[in-house]
């Protein structure tokens, strides 16, 4: 998961059905906290979800 | 190699550290987080004994800041706030508002000096860690060390912190736009600028495809955003068009947002 890919860089992405499981319970918390009109926290959860699930600087082959 | 090169070492066990901090909420623990693995990725390339504005990237979490902030990193941003000028942006203070040396203003001026170190000096080695911990960086930035430089009335920190994340969005993630425009997204909602995040929001979706892995997080973002600012038409039309292009994985999620969206129009509409 960690190896050295080529040039100097190790691997740093989250495995994929890792990815899939905590964006999908982010987005889940980011709905209900909207509906809670709690809308700061609610765009905080999907910005953590993109920032999770985004292909990362070398990876992006990868997907 | 030139002087003004730094070598970034990265590790398996700086990128299981990075994996952690990936999936950590963004606080003031995670900020020490994140500016500890930057410190530690530059920590045998940097040369803050003949560069003396590299300094600023080498001190600890202990330290509060100086009487001045680096003028040399303080001069390259107002050159560059001024040369990407956008009009949500506060204008690049002329004097700093911090009477006595603190740690948020130190931390503020750490986080700065990273955020725009690609336009200080030339990175070499594991340069892909470290632009993806920078992000990290400019996401605890938003969500946290904004929030507390307002909090503690240091506007001028605040300003020059904003100008520095924008700035390092159009450095670092030319070759990612999707990701440039999410970052803009998250600084024009610190910034209170609703009607330029939702356009942000909108194109960062329009360059992801449908099998992409962040599409649906994507588009939910978006959705949610329409819903925020009751625009339930165009939150529909939205929807409808995700239903025609999206995989057959995320119709389910879409269905159900589309259901919301009916059910909070008609409420509103009754209201």
């Amino acid at each position: 998961m960690t190896s050295t890919m080529g040039g100097d860089d190790p691997a740093h992405d989250l495995p994929d059905p890792e990815k899939d499981l905590r964006e999908k319970e982010l987005r889940k918390e980011g709905k209900n906290l909207r509906r809670l009109r709690k809308p700061k926290e609610a765009r905080k959860r999907f910005d953590r979800a993109i920032e999770i699930s985004r292909d990362k600087s070398k990876t992006a082959q990868h997907h | 190699m030139t002087e003004n090169t730094i070598r970034v070492h990265a590790d398996s066990e700086d990128a299981m550290r990075y994996q952690e901090l990936l999936d950590s909420d963004w606080s003031r623990e995670i900020l020490e987080g994140v500016l500890a693995l930057l410190r530690k990725l530059i920590a045998h390339g940097a040369k803050p004994d003949a560069i003396p504005w590299q300094k600023v990237l080498i001190f600890g979490p202990h330290k509060k800041s100086e009487r001045e902030f680096d003028s040399t990193i303080l001069s390259r941003l107002r050159d560059l706030a001024r040369a990407f000028e956008e009009p949500a942006l506060p204008a690049m203070p002329d004097q700093f508002t911090a009477i006595r040396p603190s740690r948020i203003a130190a931390q503020a001026e750490q986080a700065w000096a990273y955020l725009i170190i690609q336009s200080m000096a030339r990175l070499r080695g594991s340069k892909e860690l470290f632009r993806d911990t920078q992000s990290l960086l400019f996401l605890c930035s938003a969500h946290y060390l904004l929030p507390q430089l307002q909090n503690h009335g240091l506007t001028a920190e605040h300003d020059c912190l904003a100008c520095a994340m924008y700035v390092h969005t159009l450095l670092v993630w030319r070759t990612q736009p999707a990701h440039l425009l999410h970052l803009q997204s998250i600084l024009m909602d610190c910034l209170g600028d609703r009607q330029r995040r939702l356009d942000l929001l909108n194109m960062s979706f329009r360059l992801t495809a449908p099998h992409d892995h962040s599409y649906l997080t994507r588009a939910t973002a978006y959705w949610s955003e329409l819903m925020e600012l009751h625009k339930y038409e165009e939150a529909a039309d939205f929807l409808f068009l995700l239903t025609k292009q999206a995989p057959d994985s995320c119709q389910e999620e879409i269905q159900e947002m589309l259901s919301e969206t009916y059910v909070e129009a008609n409420g509103a509409v009754s209201r």
